[in-house]
C-alpha cells in the first residue's frame, strides 16, 4: 500500500514538472525582454536597364558618302560580384539587319564603350549576331566589384560605314544587352 | 462495585474514542479569511530566436522578412505599457547598415494597444517604442481585457540591398523590451 502509493504520487509530481514546459513550448520564452536575431545573406547580384529604347543611327544629313551612321545607346547598371572570386562583363549581342542594307555578317556595325565603373571595351569592337561581344569587365578583386548604388552609366556608341551599295530605306537590327556576375 | 463501573466506563469511552477517529464524519466548521492580492501592472514578451531576410523576386529588390511578437500586459488605472525595440549590434558598419538607415519596418495590427505608425527607419542609438498600451488595459480573459493571450503584432522588415554591400552573411540583433505601470 505504501508502494502504490508512493508510486502514484510520483506519476503526479512527473505531470506537473511536464506541464509547464509544454506550456512554455507553445508560448515561447516570455520575458521583459527578448532579443531576435536578423540574418541576411547578400549573394552576387546584376540588373541592366536600357536608358535608349530605340538608337537612331544618322549620317548628319550628308549626301555624300564617307559620313558614317553614327548613334550612341545609354546603359545604366547594377552590380555586386562575389568578394575574392567574383567576375562580371556586360555583353550585347545584335540581329541582323533584314534587306539590302548593311550586314553585321559583314562587320559593318561596329561600336566603342564607355563605363563608369569596370573596363569598357578597348577600341572598336564588331558587332555580332552569333556571339556576345564584350561591352564592359570586371576583374575579381577583394572587396568584389560593385557599382554605385543608384547605378553606373554606360554607353555603347554605333557606327555603321555608309556604302553605296546600301539600299535606301530602315534598317533595323535588336541589341540585347546582358550583364552576368559570378 | 464501583470500581467495575468505573473500569466500565473508562473502556467505553475509549472505545468511542477510537471510533471517532476512524469512522465519523467529520465535523463541519465554518471560518472566513481575506484573500487580497496586489495586483501590479506587468508585461512579458516573446519573440522569434532568428528570422532570416530574404530578397524579392527582382535584382536589388530588398531583403524583407516579418517575425510575431507575442505579449502579455497588464496597465495599471493611470499606467501605460510600451514595447520598444532597438538594434543592439548592426549587420556591417557600412552596408548592409542599421545605422545607416537601411532597415525599416512597419507594424501590423497589434492584439493589444497601439502599433508603430507608418515605416520606421530602426536604429541602433534610441529604443523605438513599436506599441503603445493605455491605462486599465490587460491581456487574455475577455471583458476589459482582451480576450486573445497572449497578444501578438507582426513586424515586417525591410533591409536596403545596395550594390555596395559586399557579399557575405551578416546578423542583427533586434531587443525588445516590454515596460508597465
Amino acid at each position: 500500500m505504501t508502494h502504490n502509493s508512493s508510486k502514484t504520487n510520483r506519476t503526479l509530481w512527473m505531470a506537473a514538472a511536464v506541464l509547464p514546459l509544454l506550456a512554455s513550448s507553445a508560448f515561447g520564452q516570455f520575458a521583459a525582454t527578448g532579443t531576435s536575431t536578423l540574418s541576411v545573406t547578400v549573394a552576387a547580384e546584376a540588373a541592366i536597364q536600357v536608358n535608349t529604347a530605340t538608337t537612331t543611327l544618322t549620317n548628319g544629313g550628308s549626301t555624300i558618302f564617307g559620313a558614317n551612321y553614327t548613334g550612341t545607346t545609354s546603359l545604366t547598371f547594377k552590380l555586386r560580384s562575389t568578394k575574392t572570386t567574383g567576375t562580371a562583363s556586360i555583353t550585347v549581342q545584335n540581329t541582323e539587319f533584314a534587306g539590302n542594307g548593311p550586314k553585321i555578317a559583314s562587320t559593318e556595325l561596329t561600336f566603342t564603350c564607355t563605363a563608369a565603373s569596370g573596363t569598357a571595351c578597348a577600341g572598336s569592337q564588331n558587332a555580332s549576331t552569333s556571339a556576345a561581344v564584350s561591352v564592359v569587365t570586371f576583374a575579381a578583386s577583394g572587396t568584389g566589384s560593385h557599382s554605385a548604388n543608384a547605378g553606373d552609366a554606360a554607353t555603347v556608341a554605333w557606327t555603321i560605314t555608309d556604302k553605296p551599295s546600301y539600299e535606301t530605306g530602315t534598317f533595323t537590327s535588336t541589341a540585347t544587352f546582358t550583364i552576368a556576375t559570378t | 462495585m464501583l470500581r467495575k463501573w468505573t473500569s466500565t466506563v473508562v473502556v467505553a469511552g475509549a472505545m468511542l474514542t477510537g471510533w471517532a477517529a476512524a469512522n465519523a464524519p467529520a465535523a463541519t466548521q465554518t471560518t472566513t479569511a481575506t484573500a487580497q492580492p496586489t495586483i501590479s501592472a506587468a508585461g512579458d514578451l516573446s519573440v522569434p530566436g532568428t528570422k532570416t531576410l530574404t530578397i524579392g523576386g527582382t535584382a536589388f529588390s530588398a531583403y524583407t522578412g516579418s517575425i510575431t511578437l507575442s505579449y502579455h500586459a497588464r496597465t495599471s488605472a493611470a499606467g501605460s505599457s510600451t514595447i520598444t525595440m532597438k538594434a543592439t549590434s548592426d549587420f556591417t558598419a557600412t552596408n548592409p547598415s542599421v545605422a545607416a538607415g537601411d532597415l525599416t519596418y512597419t507594424c501590423g495590427a497589434a492584439g493589444l494597444g497601439t502599433p508603430c505608425a507608418s515605416t520606421v527607419t530602426a536604429s541602433t542609438t534610441t529604443a523605438q517604442t513599436v506599441v503603445s498600451i493605455t491605462a486599465a488595459q490587460c491581456t487574455g480573459g475577455g471583458g476589459s481585457c482582451s480576450s486573445a493571450s497572449p497578444n501578438t503584432m507582426i513586424i515586417n522588415y525591410s533591409l536596403a540591398n545596395l550594390p555596395s554591400a559586399q557579399t557575405g552573411t551578416y546578423t542583427s540583433n533586434i531587443l525588445f523590451t516590454i515596460s508597465a505601470s
